[in-house]
């Protein structure tokens, strides 16, 4: 059952991928790039999601998708962050410690207990 | 989760050197705005990303504290605002209850809708408010120590607005709650939604120190305070004014109101409390009164047999302590007055016959015991009717009612003579027309109150005397009946009793083998034949009940001595060493009279047939004084009596009586009727039937009742010392009181007696250090 597990998680990067379907748009960094992804899996895996992009708080454009900007983040740690929250993989060996530094802040911030736990280990 | 290495806390954020208080500053200003916003329902105007990073830079920068005492104080200022604004205005006219102004709680009703809004808004910001600050309440709050902000929230409202320092909310609510709650029990339409809304609000705020809900501290007493004092009132106006069916109905109500209350508006909490005040001040304080209830209370209501308002009574009243003790004690009473005015029937009506008691009605005698045990039986019927539609079949209820049953029964000395009446009434030939499941079912009812008879030994007494009055008068509906009846009585008191019952019937059938043998014998016998057909009866002497050790003085006419004669030689010539003494007393006779219109075959007694020949020497008008028959037959004296009764007194005149009465005396002179006429020809001459005793044959039957139980008692205490070879006086009477109260209770005195004659007999003895103890000696 494990194997189908594995399926389970390349399943879902490939949705990230191939951002199909999509109805999250993220602008990423103070130079801010759009990242996609789907407001299901973001609000499931993640208690600040949840609330960001509930109707109490949601920003949508014409096409009734989320926007959501989100300055103080870079494009690079969004991306793994949402790598993270699709596939519950983070992998940070090939980055630098500025970088996992950043993901760390990141994950605080948005409040990702189980990564934060991860990378202070890894550290 | 707990595997963290180091708290939240811990994680530093870049250092960002300069303009750190500005930064603070302007962090605040703006989420200060925000929250305001949010209170004024704007927040679509806000972002939430911007409004949470600024929440988490305060946090991650220090700023946490400051952080949440500002929150906490724009909070407590704008509910502040809200209390002035809006709720202090819509407060109730003051006097809440002045019903003039304020008709339907209308003021009330508006004061609770305005608080439900407040709290409805309150809650919807302060769940917006914790989006924006879940990082504080992440990070800062746990570590810090300090409720989350949304139970800030709470504990702010609860200050600021239930419990205001400044204004009197607290009081106008709880008037206003216990208001519409006093308006709905007057059948006022309240609105339910709002008085729901206060009362969850109240749910869900905390009191501090009790740690329990705001609810419970501030309402719930009241309220059950305010019910307490509402349903005492009632309580008291309620038994003033309605019969006990409508008292209970209206409890029934409130009882189930007040559970729909507390279903849709208050905590389940409350429950058990609102429901113990209402048993307390409606059920409880009123149990008697209730009962009691002349015309309309319980006993009023068993006379009508209202079953479903027993049955309403029953349910009512079993939820308080005493309420069934009542009950029962008062029905119990009940029937032990009933019971009380069935036997006055029956010894009123006694005492009228014993009056023209010598006119010698036997019948009615007998009418007397059938109508006590049938009115007592309806009566059974009655209360198991109740008992099984009314009391759920409650076996409490049937014990007491069984005691009061008892206790009236063996209030009746006659009680143990009667059931036996009316069960030979049952069991006699040709009477009534009852099937045989009909008669069954009566016998099965009439052995309930035979557990009910105190002197088990009585009964038995009497039903061998009218069992053999029915076997040997041939008067026994069937056998499959009479057996079935003993297979009832076995089953209640043990095979001693029947043995000898059957040993009655084993005689009936033997006798009448014999009597088939008798006739072979004489046909084929040189002898003479006898001039009339004999048929007799053997019966075992310990089995039946009268003394038939001795033959009871009666001359009986020369042909019946001879005929008798043959009969003994017959049998004792197959039972060699028996002993045949002739009941005379018991026998019946078919002869022919002669009269001037015509022939009669008479059915009559032994003694009656003797008396009868005595005529047949005498010319026409010559007549018998009674000392001559008296004399002459040597019958005894109250035999004699009852049989010139039944021949001259009664319904056949067979003979003339002078001078004419329905007392047989000294003196009285007897002529044979020869004008005698009847339409029938064959004629029965009533015979003694069965009947009530009279005072001396009573106290016979009792002398013997007391001779028989010295009997058992002393077989109880050979039984139980043969066993046990030594005992203490007290553990001995103990024994046989177990022993016999079965059969009759015994009193300790009469034990104590035949222990002394025991010893007398040299069956016991008094130890020789302890003479309260006693040994067996075999």
């Amino acid at each position: 059952s494990s194997s189908h597990v594995l399926e389970v998680i390349k399943d879902f990067e490939r949705a990230l991928e191939n951002e199909e379907n999509y109805d999250v748009i993220i602008k990423a960094g103070e130079e801010p790039k759009e990242l996609r992804a789907h407001s299901f899996v973001l609000r499931t895996r993640c208690p600040y999601f949840k609330r960001a992009l509930s109707e109490n708080w949601e920003e949508k454009d014409d096409n009734g998708n989320f926007i959501f900007k989100k300055p103080n983040i870079s494009v690079e740690v969004f991306k793994l962050i949402l790598k993270y929250l699709y596939t519950g993989i983070a992998d940070l060996s090939q980055h630098s410690k500025e970088m996992i530094l950043q993901c760390l802040f990141a994950s605080d911030e948005l409040g990702l207990d189980k990564l934060i736990d991860q990378i202070q280990d890894d550290l | 989760m707990s595997s963290r290495k180091q708290p939240k806390g811990k994680i530093r954020p870049p250092k960002k050197p300069n303009s750190a208080d500005a930064q603070f500053n302007d962090n605040w200003d703006r989420l200060a705005q925000a929250i305001r916003e949010i209170h004024k329902k704007n927040a679509s105007i806000l972002s939430f990303e911007e409004l949470y990073r600024n929440a988490y830079n305060m946090v991650l920068h220090k700023n946490g504290d400051k952080l949440y005492n500002g929150v906490r104080e724009v909070i407590t200022q704008h509910l502040e605002e809200v209390a002035v604004s809006q709720v202090v205005p819509a407060f109730p006219l003051s006097g809440a209850s002045s019903s003039q102004t304020n008709p339907n709680g209308a003021g009330g009703a508006n004061f609770l809708k305005v608080l439900k809004t407040v709290w409805e808004d309150h809650t919807t910001c302060m769940l917006m408010i914790r989006d924006i600050l879940m990082y504080m309440d992440r990070v800062y709050a746990k570590t810090a120590n300090v409720p989350l902000v949304y139970d800030l929230g709470l504990d702010l409202f609860r200050d600021t607005i239930v419990r205001s320092q400044n204004y009197p909310i607290q009081n106008h609510l709880l008037e206003v709650l216990l208001q519409q709650i006093k308006l709905e029990r007057e059948n006022e339409i309240i609105d339910r939604t709002n008085v729901k809304a206060s009362i969850d609000m109240l749910l869900e705020l905390t009191d501090a120190s009790t740690k329990d809900t705001v609810y419970a501290t501030d309402f719930e007493n009241k309220f059950l305070e305010t019910s307490s004092e509402y349903y005492r009132v009632e309580g008291q106006m309620l038994v003033g004014e309605y019969d006990a069916p409508e008292y209970m109905k209206k409890v029934d109500k409130r009882l189930n109101e007040e559970e729909q209350r507390v279903r849709h508006y208050l905590s389940q909490t409350t429950e058990p409390k609102i429901r113990n005040i209402v048993e307390e001040e409606l059920i409880s304080k009123h149990l008697k009164t209730v009962i009691e209830m002349e015309n309309s209370g319980l006993i009023p209501m068993l006379r009508n047999e209202k079953m479903d308002d027993l049955g309403r009574m029953y349910k009512l009243f079993g939820r308080v302590v005493k309420g069934h003790d009542e009950m029962k004690s008062a029905i119990s009473d009940y029937i032990r007055e009933l019971g009380k005015a069935i036997n006055e029937t029956v010894t009123s009506n006694t005492t009228a016959e014993g009056g023209n008691a010598a006119s010698g009605d036997k019948q009615t005698g007998a009418t007397v015991a059938v109508r006590w045990v049938q009115e007592v039986l309806d009566l059974k019927d009655k209360f198991d009717k109740v008992q099984n539609l009314a009391l759920s079949n409650d076996k409490a209820f049937q014990t007491s009612f069984n005691e009061a049953f008892e206790y009236f029964i063996n209030k009746n000395s006659k009680s143990p003579e009667f059931i036996s009446l009316f069960i030979d009434d049952n069991l006699k030939k040709g009477l009534k027309g009852k099937t045989e499941e009909e008669v069954d079912s009566v016998l099965d009812k009439t052995i309930t109150l035979f557990r009910f008879i105190g002197e088990k030994d009585v009964f038995e007494r009497y039903y061998k005397q009218h069992l053999a009055k029915r076997l040997l008068l041939g008067r026994s509906v069937s056998d499959d009946a009479e057996r079935g009846m003993i297979g009832k009585l076995k089953v209640e008191c043990g095979y001693q009793f029947t043995t000898k019952l059957e040993g009655m019937f084993n005689d009936m059938r033997i006798s009448s083998d014999t009597m088939t043998d008798f006739k072979e014998y004489l046909d084929k016998s040189v002898l003479e034949k006898p001039k009339l057909d004999l048929s007799v009866t053997v019966l075992t002497s310990t089995f039946w009940p009268m003394n038939l050790s001795a033959s009871p003085r009666c001359n009986l006419p020369p042909e019946l001595t001879k005929a008798c004669g043959t009969f003994q030689n017959f049998y004792l010539g197959r039972h060699s060493g028996r002993r045949l003494t002739w009941q005379s007393n018991m026998g019946t006779a078919d002869i022919r009279g002669s009269f001037k219109a015509r022939k009669h075959e008479l059915n009559v007694s032994t003694y009656q047939m003797v008396i009868l020949l005595m005529f047949n020497d005498k010319q026409d008008g010559e007549s018998l004084s009674y000392e001559q028959i008296k004399g002459e037959s040597d019958i005894p004296e109250a035999d004699l009596k009852r049989n010139l009764q039944s021949l001259a007194c009664a319904k056949y005149k067979i003979l003339v009586k002078e001078p004419k009465g329905k007392e047989i005396n000294p003196g009285d002179q007897f002529n044979f009727n020869n004008d005698f006429t009847a339409p029938l020809q064959r004629i029965k001459i009533q015979t003694v039937a069965s009947k009530v005793e009279s005072e001396g044959e009573r106290k016979e039957t009792r002398e013997k009742v007391e001779e028989a139980r010295k009997h058992q008692t002393e077989a109880a205490i050979v039984r139980i010392m043969k066993d046990r070879k030594t005992m203490e006086h007290n553990l001995l009477i103990a024994e046989v009181v177990k022993q016999l109260q079965s059969r009759f209770m015994p009193n300790p005195a009469l034990i104590k007696k035949r222990i002394e004659a025991l010893i007398e007999r040299e069956y016991l003895e008094r130890a020789t250090g302890d003479r309260r103890v006693y040994n067996y000696l075999a």
